[in-house]
This record gives C-alpha cells, sequence and structure tokens, in this order.
C-alpha cells in the first residue's frame, strides 16, 4: 500500500483501539454483547474524535460473519469490504450533499430493502445538521420505526442545528474531546510504531495545538515530520505551529503598559516577520491577559510552576485592572475583526493601536472609550481617572517590573526589591472573599522581596478567620495594583454578570466577574443588619450577585445569623450549587454585610418558596391584576362589544420586558 | 511560475513528495502568489517531463493543455459569478462570488474516474474560505479520503475561516511573503510605475491587480481625506458614487489612511502612505485619537456591508462625517 | 487550401458514430469538438467527453496531405446532414478555419489547435484482451445493464463490473436491491482481471454494437478498457473504486422453488402492474401449493390481482417486491423458462435459468 497520511492509516479499526471515548465504547459494546440495539444513534462532537470511526466500526460489529460482537474480526468478507469502503449495505451519506427532501426520500425508500450481503442495512448520515428541516420531517417516521434490518447512525459537530424532534429518536453519544496527554500520548505510540524518532516536548506542543481532535493532531504530525524532515523536535515543531513564544508578548504588552507606541510597533512589525499569524497572537494575547487579571485578583491560582511566573506578576503590576479588562476586549474584538481590516497586519496593528488611544496617559479624561460591542449598549468602560496611570504610581515598583520585562531575554529570577505597592495594607479593605487559612505572613507594608511575593501578600487586616466549607479558591490580597482600587467602578458588572469565570470555551466577552467585583468594594456607613429576608437580601446585592445569581435566586434560606446563612437547594439546582458559585456568593455576601459571612449550602427540598419562585408568583399576580385591569377596561369592553375585538391574554407583558 | 521569493518553499515541498498528502493547505498574506504557487505544483504533477528540481518542462502535452487551461486530469474550483454560471462573461459586480456544491460534486465525480493521462489528478480550490457551508461539507468525505492519485490543493489567506473540519483533513503549508526589497524588485521588473507608492499601499504585498485608473481615483481620494472639511467630504462621496466603486473599496482607502494616521499619531509609523507623510504629520496636530477610534468603528460596521447595494452616497458620507470629527480639536459635538 | 475531397457519407457516417459523446456543455470548449485527423489514406475521426474516448475512420482510402484539427462536432453533423447524400465535400484550411463546401454551399467554420485536444493517455500493457461477435456482447450488456445504480452514493455501483478468469468473462450489475450477473465462455485463457465500466460508456457502446457477428475485440489495461470493432476503438475511463463481491448475494438455501414460463409471468405482472403503486412500486406475490398469485394495490385502494398455476409442492410464503425489479428481468432474461427460487419473505430471491448457469438475476423482497 503506498503512502497514506498518518490519519487515514492510523484510523483505528476496532473499539480497543479508540483513544478516549471509553464511555460510548463501553455502552455500544455492551448493547452489542447483549443484543440490545438501539435502531438510531447520533454520535456528537468536534471535528476528529471519532464519530465516522465508531460509525464504521460498529457496522462491522453489526455484519461480522462470526456474529453481532463487540469485537469484529477484520478477516471475514464482510468486515474486509467494509475496510475497503465497499460494503454494499452500508451507505456513508454526507448530508450535505444531499441536504434536500427528495435525495432523503430516496435513501429512505432503499431503507425497505433487505440487506443483500449483511445482517443489518447501515445508514451512516454524516454531518446530519446539514439537513433541510423538510428533510428532517421526512426522516422522523422512519427514524422512529424503522424496518429491522435498518439502523442509523447519525453524525454531526452542530448538535444545536438538529431538531429535537430528531434527537428524541435517538440514542445519543457526545463523543469527547481528547486532553493534550491523551493526544500525545498516542501520537508518541504511532511514531514508535512508525519507527520516527521524537522529542516528547514536541508532542506535548502538538497535544496541545490540536486542541481536542485526534484528527488535527495527526495532521499536524505528518506536518511536523514533514518540516522535519524526518525527525520531530520541539524547536521544529514551536517554529511549525508558529506557536507565539510568549516572551514577545510579554515585550509587546511591556511597551503597552508604557503607553511607548514606536516600540510597540517595532515589537509587532518582528512578529510579522517571523511569519506568525496575527489570528493566533492575538489570542495567545488575551489568553495572556486573563492570566494577567487572575494575577491581579487571585495570585494563589497561578501555578508556581508556571514558566513566566515572575514576569506574569511583573507585568500585571503594570497595568491597572480595569486596562487589563479593555485590552481584553480590544484584543478579542480585534480578532474577530481580523477579516474586515483591508489585511491582515493592518487590522492587528489598529487593535494595537486601539489599545494606545485608551491607555490611560492618552485618553482624554472624558472621552468614553467604548470598544465596538456587538450589543447596543455599549459596555461602558470607567472613565480613566484624569490622574496619571498608575505606571507612575510606585515608582520604584514599577521600575523594578520594567527592568525584569526587560531582561526577560535572559530569564534571570529578579532577585531585585519588588514592586511598592502603593496603598495595598493602607486602606484597610474589608476582604471580600474568604482570606487564607494559610496563616498568611502578618502583611502590613508591603516592602516585599521579589516580584513573586506580590501574590503572597495577604492584606489581612484583623478579621475572622472563616473556615469555608469549600475553601477552593482562595484569594488573597488584591496586590500591588490596588492603587487604582479608587477608581473601580461598578458599571464594570453589568457586563460581566453572567460569566463564569471558569468557562471553557474559549475566552468570551468578560472577564472573570469577580475580578472586578473585587474592586468595587462598597465601603458602607453603617454596617448592614440581616433581617431574615433572604429574597429582599438577593434582590438587594442584584447584579453583584454574578455567577451566583441562579443559586441565590433558587435557594431557601434555612437558617441564619449575622455571620452565618445556611440555604437548602433543591435537588434540580444542585449544578448551581457548586463549590465556585459558592464561593462567588460569598464573595458578595461579605461586601454586602462589610464582613465575611459562612456559608453553607446542602441540596434538600424544604417545600419553601425561593425567590426565583416568589418572584414567578409575584409576576403571575401582576399578570393576572393586568388581565383583571384591562378586562374591566370600558374602551376595551367597548372594542370587544362593538368591532368583535378579542383580548389576546398571552401577550400581556410586565413593561420592564419590552 | 513560481516567483523568486518562492524558491526555498519549493524546495521545502519537494521534501515531501515522497509522502504526498491528500490535500494541502497553503497559508499565506493575500497577494503574495499562494495560488500561483498551488498551480505551478499541479503542473509539476502532471508535467510528462519533468525537468531537474521537480520542474514542469513547459513542452510536453501535460503542460501545454495545462497552461491552456485544458488539462483533463486538472480541475480548478474557485468562485464563479451568476453570469459565468450561465457561460456569460464575468462582470465585476457587488456581490461577493462563492464557491457552489454544484461545482464540488462535478469534482466529486471527476475523482472517481480514473486518470486521463495515466497520472494524478490534481483538483485546485481557491480561494478555500469562499466554499459556501454546503460546498464545503460536502467536499470533507472526499478531501479526507481522496482515491489513489487524487490529489486536492487548497489555497487560503486566512485559515481560521474555514471550516475546522476542512482544515483537520488538510496538511498545512505557509507560504512566504517577499522581503520588502524582493517585492519592490519584482515590481519595478513588471514595470509598475511608482512602485514604491504602489507597494506601500498594499501593505507590502505586490500581486495586486494594477489598475491605473483606481489609482488615480484613490489618489484622489487620499488627498481629500488629506483636506477635511465639510465641502470636500462630500465631493469625495461623490467621485466614489459616480464611479460607481462598490463600497469595500473606499472603505479600504480610508482604513488604510486611518491606520496611518493612528499609527503615526500614537507611534510614529506610516505603512500605507509613506508619500504621504508630510500631509499626515499635519493632520496628526489636530488628531484626537478616540474620535479616531470611534470613526473606525463606524468603518467596522459598515465592512461587512462591501459588496452590498446600500446606498454607498449615504454610508459614505456619513462615515466621513465621523472622519471630519477626527479633526474637531479634541472634543465632540 | 485544399486538405480533403470526399463523398458526403464517407464523412459523415464514422462522424456520426463519434458525435453521440459530445456533450452540450462543457468545461473546456475544445471538448465540443471532433479532431479529424488524417494520416496517410486514412481520415479519422475522435471525441471525447472525458469519459470515453471513440475514434473512428473513414472505410475508404481518401488522397490529400496528412493534417489535424478540431471543430464544433456538432455543427460538422449538421451541416453534413443537411447536404444531400451523394454530394462531394471539399474541406479547406486557411488562417485556423475551416472552410466546408458542398455544391452551391459553402461553410465557413472556426478551429481550434488539434495539439490542445485532450488525448488519452493509453497504457500500453494489457491485464487481459479476448473477443466476442458483437452480437454476444450486445446480448450480455442487455441482460444485466438495466440493474446499474442510476447516481448512486456508492459511486462504484453506477456501472457494470466486468470480470475476466479463465475461459469466463463476467458482467454483474447491481443497485443494492437486485443483482444481475451474465457471463460466456471465450477462446483465450484469461487471467484473473477486474474493472468497473461506468454507466455512460455501457449505454454508449451499446448503441454502437451491431447486431452481427463481427467480432469486437476487448481488452482491460491498467485504469482503462479499450473496445475495438471495425473502424472504430472506444478507449473507456474505468471507476476509481471496488465492486462488492457478488458471490456473497447469492442465496444458496433456497427451498421454494419452481419453474415458471417467463412471458405468462411477464404478461401477468404487467397486467398487475397497472394498478401498482405509482411511487413504491410494490407487488405480493403469494404462493401455495399449485399456485401463485400476484397481488397489487395502488394508493386509492384500487386492487389487481392476477393467480397463475404453477408446478409447485412447497410451503406457503407471502412476498413483496419492487415489481419493476420484476418486468426488469423477465424482460431481459434470455431464455423461454425460468427457475424461482425463494426462501423466505426476508431472504433475497434467486431467478435462474434451467440447466444454464451463465445467468443469475437475485432480487431483495421489499416490505408491503
Amino acid at each position: 500500500m503506498s503512502y497514506q497520511v498518518l490519519a487515514r492509516k492510523w484510523r483505528p479499526k476496532r473499539f480497543a483501539d479508540l483513544v478516549g471515548q471509553e464511555h460510548v465504547v463501553r455502552a455500544l459494546s455492551n448493547a452489542l454483547n447483549e443484543e440490545r440495539l438501539h435502531h438510531a444513534y447520533l454520535l456528537t462532537g468536534t471535528r476528529g474524535v471519532g464519530k465516522t470511526t465508531i460509525a464504521r466500526i460498529l457496522a462491522k460489529s453489526l455484519n461480522c460473519e462470526t456474529g453481532t460482537t463487540a469485537e469484529p474480526c477484520g478477516e471475514c468478507s464482510a468486515c474486509r469490504q467494509i475496510d475497503a469502503g465497499r460494503f454494499v449495505d452500508l451507505l456513508e451519506i454526507d448530508a450535505a450533499s444531499n441536504t434536500g427532501i427528495d435525495n432523503i426520500r430516496e435513501v429512505l425508500e432503499n431503507a425497505q430493502y433487505a440487506p443483500t450481503s449483511g445482517r443489518f442495512k447501515v445508514y451512516i448520515i454524516d454531518e446530519v445538521h446539514m439537513l433541510s428541516k423538510s428533510a428532517f420531517n421526512a426522516m422522523l417516521k422512519t427514524l422512529e420505526e424503522p424496518p429491522a434490518h435498518v439502523k442509523f447512525i447519525l453524525a454531526t459537530t452542530d448538535p444545536q442545528k438538529v431538531p429535537v424532534t430528531v434527537l428524541s429518536r435517538c440514542l445519543q453519544f457526545s463523543l469527547r474531546n481528547m486532553t493534550p496527554q491523551q493526544v500525545a500520548g498516542h501520537l508518541a505510540h504511532v511514531l514508535e510504531v512508525e519507527q520516527q524518532s521524537f522529542e516528547p516536548a514536541a508532542l506535548a506542543l502538538l497535544g496541545r495545538a490540536a486542541a481536542g481532535s485526534m484528527r488535527d493532531a495527526l495532521s499536524l504530525l505528518d506536518q511536523a515530520i514533514a518540516y522535519g524532515m524526518g525527525e520531530v523536535r520541539e524547536e521544529g515543531v514551536r517554529a511549525m505551529l508558529g506557536a507565539v513564544d510568549r516572551r514577545y508578548l510579554f515585550v509587546l504588552l511591556d511597551a503597552l503598559a508604557a503607553a511607548d507606541g514606536p516600540r510597540l510597533m517595532a515589537e509587532a512589525e518582528q512578529l510579522a516577520q517571523r511569519g506568525i499569524g496575527f489570528d493566533s497572537v492575538l489570542a495567545e494575547m488575551a489568553v495572556l491577559l486573563q492570566q494577567l487579571a487572575m494575577a491581579q485578583t487571585v495570585p494563589a491560582a497561578i501555578a508556581d510552576d508556571e514558566p513566566e511566573r515572575e514576569a506574569l506578576f511583573a507585568l500585571a503590576s503594570l497595568i491597572a485592572p480595569q486596562d487589563v479588562q479593555l485590552y481584553y476586549q480590544i484584543a478579542i474584538h480585534g480578532r474577530k475583526d481580523l477579516a474586515l481590516a483591508p489585511d491582515e497586519h493592518a487590522g492587528f496593528n489598529m487593535t494595537l493601536l486601539r489599545m494606545l488611544a485608551f491607555h490611560p496617559a492618552h485618553a482624554q479624561p472624558d472621552s468614553v472609550a467604548a470598544p465596538r460591542s456587538n450589543t447596543a449598549a455599549a459596555a461602558t468602560r470607567p472613565a480613566p481617572v484624569a490622574m496619571p496611570a498608575q505606571p507612575d504610581a510606585g515608582v520604584d515598583g514599577s521600575a523594578a517590573a520594567r527592568a525584569l520585562l526587560a531582561g526577560l531575554g535572559n530569564r534571570k529570577p529578579a532577585s531585585r526589591p519588588a514592586a511598592q505597592e502603593p496603598g495595598t495594607a493602607a486602606d484597610a479593605e474589608p476582604e471580600p472573599a474568604a482570606p487564607a487559612p494559610l496563616a498568611a505572613p502578618a502583611p502590613a507594608q508591603p516592602v516585599t522581596p521579589a516580584v513573586s511575593a506580590v501574590s503572597a501578600v495577604a492584606v489581612a487586616p484583623a478579621e475572622p478567620v472563616v473556615t469555608a466549607p469549600a475553601p477552593a479558591v482562595i484569594a488573597q490580597a488584591a496586590p500591588s495594583v490596588a492603587a487604582d482600587d479608587d477608581e473601580r467602578d461598578d458599571e464594570d458588572e453589568t457586563e460581566l454578570d453572567n460569566t463564569a469565570p471558569w468557562d471553557e470555551t474559549e475566552a468570551e466577552e468578560a472577564m472573570p466577574a469577580y475580578a472586578m467585583a473585587e474592586e468595587s468594594t462598597a465601603v458602607d456607613a453603617a454596617p448592614y443588619q440581616f433581617d431574615g429576608d433572604w429574597g429582599g437580601l438577593v434582590t438587594q446585592l442584584g447584579t453583584r450577585l454574578g455567577a451566583s445569581r441562579m443559586l441565590a435566586h433558587n435557594a431557601v434560606l434555612k437558617g441564619w445569623s449575622q455571620s452565618r446563612l445556611e440555604l437548602a437547594v433543591p435537588d434540580s439546582f444542585r449544578h448551581m450549587a457548586t463549590r465556585d458559585y459558592q464561593e462567588k456568593l460569598k464573595t458578595a455576601l461579605a461586601e454586602q454585610f462589610g464582613h465575611t459571612v459562612e456559608l453553607v449550602v446542602t441540596i434538600e427540598e424544604l417545600g419553601l418558596e425561593t425567590p426565583a419562585m416568589q418572584g414567578a408568583r409575584h409576576r403571575q399576580e401582576q399578570l393576572a391584576q393586568a388581565r383583571i385591569c384591562l378586562e374591566n377596561d370600558p374602551v376595551i369592553q367597548q372594542l370587544v362589544r362593538d368591532m368583535g375585538a378579542t383580548l389576546i391574554a398571552e401577550t400581556i407583558q410586565p413593561v420592564q420586558e419590552l | 511560475m513560481l516567483f523568486p521569493w518562492q524558491l526555498q518553499d519549493w524546495q521545502r515541498l519537494n521534501a515531501e513528495r515522497a509522502r504526498l498528502p491528500n490535500a494541502w493547505l497553503f497559508i499565506g498574506p493575500a497577494g503574495t502568489g499562494k495560488l500561483e504557487f498551488a498551480l505551478h505544483l499541479a503542473q509539476s504533477l502532471l508535467c510528462e517531463q519533468l525537468q531537474a528540481d521537480y520542474q514542469p518542462c513547459g513542452h510536453c502535452k501535460g503542460c501545454r493543455w495545462f497552461e491552456h487551461g485544458t488539462h483533463p486530469d486538472f480541475r480548478r474550483l474557485s468562485p464563479q459569478t451568476d453570469d459565468e454560471e450561465e457561460g456569460k462573461e464575468a462582470k465585476p459586480g457587488r456581490k461577493l462570488p462563492l464557491i457552489k456544491i454544484e461545482a464540488v460534486r462535478q469534482v466529486i465525480e471527476f475523482a472517481h474516474l480514473t486518470a486521463h493521462r495515466a497520472g494524478q489528478r490534481i483538483v485546485v480550490v481557491e480561494p478555500a474560505e469562499n466554499l459556501n457551508p454546503a460546498a464545503a461539507n460536502a467536499l470533507l468525505k472526499i478531501l479526507e479520503e481522496p482515491p489513489q492519485d487524487v490529489l486536492f490543493l487548497l489555497v487560503a489567506q486566512a485559515a481560521q475561516r474555514l471550516l475546522p473540519t476542512i482544515r483537520s483533513r488538510c496538511r498545512q503549508f505557509p507560504l512566504s511573503a517577499p522581503s520588502p526589497a524582493q517585492a519592490l524588485d519584482w515590481l519595478r521588473q513588471q514595470g509598475v510605475s511608482n512602485a514604491e507608492a504602489e507597494l506601500a499601499h498594499n501593505g507590502g504585498a505586490p500581486l495586486f491587480d494594477h489598475d491605473p485608473v483606481l489609482a488615480k481615483l484613490r489618489s484622489q481620494f487620499i488627498d481629500g481625506l488629506g483636506q477635511p472639511t465639510f465641502a470636500s467630504i462630500l465631493n469625495l462621496a461623490e467621485l466614489v458614487d459616480k464611479q460607481k466603486l462598490p463600497l469595500a473599496i473606499p472603505l479600504g482607502w480610508l482604513g488604510k489612511w486611518l491606520h496611518d494616521l493612528a499609527g503615526l499619531s500614537l507611534a510614529g509609523i506610516v505603512r500605507y502612505h509613506p508619500e504621504q507623510q508630510a500631509v499626515l504629520q499635519q493632520l496628526v496636530l489636530r488628531c484626537d485619537p478616540v474620535a479616531l477610534m470611534r470613526c473606525q468603528d463606524a468603518l467596522q460596521q459598515l465592512a461587512p456591508f462591501g459588496q452590498h447595494t446600500l446606498n454607498t452616497r449615504l454610508q459614505l458620507e456619513a462615515l466621513l462625517m465621523d472622519y471630519l470629527k477626527i479633526f474637531a480639536g479634541g472634543r465632540q459635538g | 487550401m485544399l486538405i480533403l475531397q470526399a463523398e458526403r457519407d464517407a464523412l459523415l457516417k464514422p462522424l456520426l458514430a463519434v458525435t453521440g459523446i459530445v456533450e452540450r456543455r462543457h468545461t473546456l470548449p475544445i471538448l465540443s469538438n471532433v479532431l479529424i485527423e488524417k494520416k496517410g489514406g486514412q481520415v479519422g475521426f475522435l471525441a471525447t467527453d472525458l469519459e470515453i474516448q471513440i475514434t473512428t475512420a473513414s472505410a475508404d482510402e481518401l488522397p490529400g496531405e496528412d493534417f489535424r484539427l478540431t471543430t464544433s462536432a456538432k455543427k460538422l453533423q449538421d451541416i453534413l446532414r443537411a447536404i444531400p447524400d451523394k454530394a462531394t465535400v471539399t474541406l479547406e484550411q486557411l488562417d485556423g478555419r475551416l472552410t466546408l463546401k458542398a455544391g452551391k454551399s459553402r461553410f465557413n467554420l472556426q478551429t481550434l489547435p488539434a495539439e490542445d485536444f485532450p488525448l488519452l493517455s493509453v497504457g500500453s500493457a494489457s491485464d487481459a484482451s479476448f473477443t466476442l461477435p458483437q452480437r454476444e456482447l450486445k446480448r450480455l450488456i442487455s441482460q444485466v445493464q438495466f440493474a446499474m445504480a442510476v447516481q448512486d452514493i456508492r459511486y462504484y455501483l453506477n456501472g457494470l463490473l466486468m470480470q475476466t478468469d479463465g475461459n469466463q468473462v463476467k458482467l454483474i450489475a447491481t443497485d443494492g436491491h437486485r443483482l444481475a450477473f451474465a457471463s460466456a465462455d471465450v477462446e483465450a485463457t484469461l487471467p484473473k482481471a477486474e474493472v468497473i465500466l461506468p454507466r455512460k460508456t455501457i449505454l454508449e457502446l451499446y448503441k454502437l454494437l451491431q447486431d452481427s457477428d463481427d467480432e469486437i475485440n476487448i481488452e482491460v489495461l491498467a485504469n482503462q478498457v479499450r473496445f475495438s470493432f471495425g473502424s472504430t476503438v472506444i478507449i473507456s475511463k474505468v471507476v476509481d473504486g471496488k465492486f462488492p463481491d457478488y458471490n456473497r448475494v447469492i442465496p444458496l438455501d433456497n427451498d421454494k422453488i419452481f419453474l415458471i414460463e417467463r412471458l405468462t409471468f411477464l404478461h401477468a405482472l404487467q397486467r398487475a402492474a397497472i394498478l401498482a403503486n405509482e411511487k413504491f412500486r410494490g407487488v405480493r406475490l403469494v404462493l401455495a401449493p399449485g399456485k401463485m398469485s400476484i397481488l397489487c394495490t395502488n394508493s386509492e385502494q384500487e386492487e389487481a390481482e392476477e393467480e397463475l398455476e404453477i408446478a409447485y409442492q412447497g410451503g406457503e410464503l407471502e412476498i413483496g417486491f419492487n415489481i419493476n425489479y420484476l418486468l426488469d428481468v423477465l424482460t431481459n432474461l434470455p431464455a423461454d423458462t425460468l427457475q424461482m427460487a425463494f426462501g423466505d419473505s426476508n431472504r433475497s430471491t434467486l431467478v435462474t435459468i434451467p440447466d444454464y448457469s451463465n445467468f443469475k438475476y437475485i432480487v431483495m423482497p421489499m416490505r408491503i
């Protein structure tokens, strides 16, 4: 057999050869062994994770001459023909070419006939989401009750587009993205069998670049082998992937932080020269900015072995949090709009220039520095305070950080005096989140050695150390950039509301919600006294709840004191009660109460009314009231009487919802 | 034919001939000769008397047919306007052409028959971003598992705009862009007048359609932008409208101008209009970067509709109003 | 400059043989042209649709210099047809144009360079080569070609499988619902080879084959098949795929067997078909000792029933088919009596000719 690309050569022929997807394999194997087979399966998952492969192996399992088995022999005529793609009773249809209802009708008529040589006639319909609505409808009956000798295997990368009527007739399996480790492991195996030498670090890079898809990984591996003239080395792979070496990004952002336009553009030009795709630069930049925000608010979340830890913190000390947020937005939008620019280089430059334009050193006090957003309600930015931006604040500190970043080429650990953290401990700010149960080194004055210590500063004014039930995330004091806490702005939150900071999807609009929430500590005049009205409290907290809104609205107050709240959440909302959401709620509560509040959440049904239910009931009452009002209105009555009008009750809506 | 800056890429590619993929995806910036490279490769694979370095001979039947566009084992998938589909001449229009599913079906049929010349069968898809979704999906199966001796060559400027399912099935091959010196050299050899300015305007990409008429219009437009007054704005809009230019063209001109304005104002760089440095300097003195960004926003909003039959004049006037505001003295009205 | 002078028929006849495959719409303009080549005394005509290439030559020796040119096949054909028979036609070539004169008529046609014409490159080594009387090949094709798939997604079914093995050549066609098999003996001893002939090739070949004993020579080449008969040579590409293994399709244990007269069965079915469902074309066959009932119902609940006496003592059976699949085989089956072998209502049915192993037909039942 002449050369075939790896992705093709290494397509698994047996269930046992599949990487990942154990959950699917197990379920199917059981079904096959017990002969409890559904007649229609839907396999979903991103590209290259095994949909078509599993479908074909299943076809073999069904038609293997040794019997219906989870382990097709691979030797019999049926297995061989299926492997070779010429088994008459296996029809692989790509929905995209056959979207029309006539095509589907033909296929379905075909299903009437018994299989010619197999036990089952298997239809694999790929990218099934491309079918037209009428084609889907035509399929419904047959999907529901196909002839006994027919099996349908539908596959799609986009299950959202498949109508629920079809979904409900299929047994759905979601194939998982593979982890970089799984991918790297498999690539190593492939290379060993292929007798090609490689460096594990190279495979790790490929594993990440594959973004969950084994086929992508194998295609990239092919490319790497070609690129490296037969050897797969880390350096080569890095160059091949155009993997943006993060060091250059640090340099870029450092120039940006200093509002040094010429340097920024010079560095950008360098990147362009190295042929790195602008799309990936902006993507990586967004990731880096996100990390900066983490460094600024939850420093302990930055792993100790994070390669550029020091540089990260150095940079974090040079850019105000809201600017980090702003640049993030600009980067995301800039990336989206790359295609609209006269050429990508221009688009990239303009993105950087925009960041420069809104740099505190440039922007005018009153100008609203809104990056264009899709929604009409433009993301409002905090008006950068007219005072010189914080790069000037804490002169020593920033200089040190600068020096660190400048010396990035050498990567020597910075053993210089640290980032000065002006005003940190001084503002005895109430600690929003549960401060460290670990003995925070008595914090006080922030002259801390080396930049890494930035994270260790726990500004802990005397506070009860309350152990939280789920101490997962330990927020330490907002580090040096706290200088800008004065500029906190509540407006930010409206935008950040519903995003859980741990979204796996690629960087979306807003930054971690609590990143900003940290800033906006409202120093209340009088300490808050809770009166037991959970619903009222939830309303008062409003948008500050952020991601924990669902939790709060669907919980019932079980017991309370001024420093401890017990909530009960019904089982159906258990997913809203995970640690992360609880932490978020605690944060919001702490703000409101002015001190930390212990939070205990249990999953149980108390039969009481949650704020959500209360709200719903309230709404119903209002609607009923409105309806009565309308029905008794003389004008309406006249319309009904004289003109035969009908009041459509279902369309009555509160004004606020229009 | 290979461009001077592609010679190394050619060597690199030749090293992969022992391991031909089912599909290659050639990526690189616009206007740097990706299609030509792909075609050169296709020709070399169909040439019946290959020379050293896998270069096509140019004389054999295969080469002759290829150069005439009549090689029976070669197919090209490129966007067609409706006119072309009916067999008429392509008219430059305001509609964006796509590659449609019917063309893909024909190529699939073609791929399933054995070769005419007992060699390879090559399909070039360019630009791959212009496959409409149905066409792209229809291509997936055969792209992944083509018959023996069938090779797909995809050309794309922005790989991230392709369906991930398509990207996944290709071996990516980035092509080099020319250095500024190479690009300039080449342009001069082609006898393009005012090569430096033209090259700068095209962002360093030397393969652009040199249209002297359009270049003149552009010049006028830029001159107008250099004198931002109410009157000149109206003139510009009228100029564009009279020439029936699709909105995309002045948007592109303005976009590049804004880039240089912002670049000079904030970072001291000029990329597209080096010959207008003096004018730009003057403008920069009066320019408010934030207002500039707002104008840029407005431009981005319009960009997707570049080929739409909107009232170009109105749109442009509104946009140019925003342009004026950049110089309104730092404060919006 | 004068390049050719001949009687109209001498030109028209061979031209007609090749123009059949020229398509109206083409991606390449030169494909609507016919390549006319004079070498020595022969004038050859060549046309292609990129799937098949047909060449013919004029029957008689014609004087004149060698030349090569291409011009519109259709227009040339129309012109020659319109000229009176027996007329003398002259061809002149000047400045890339072809002038045709006959009597007082004068036609000036565009040409395209002959070098641009995409000729098939023909492999030299043949895997297998044999001859058959044209009549026989035509017969063989007619027995199976109706079963070819049409635009099936399993593209390898959109054609006809030709297999050689020992002294036999076999033709098989299937669309997944029914399969037709026909074979013939040949003199030569052939190696094992198989190719899938595209549908269009089969249809075109069938049109051109004569009902005569004149021989046709068939060569199976690496990626092509060459058919030579008379002065015509057809070279066809083959489908780049693998045909299913038809042996697995043949049911071996069908035990409900009986013989029946072809015409009787055919006519009964034709009558019943009148009231068969327009779309699904279903027919129910009910077997009982001594008789077979044929039942059709259409969407308006109208019914047709036929009863045939058969020499059958087996078990009862009710089985459904697409009636067209039965009509097809009965129309093309090369015998007066045939044997039906049924299994159960879900198994395929085998149709054969008693004492004749060179024909088989398998048809899948349908759920009625």
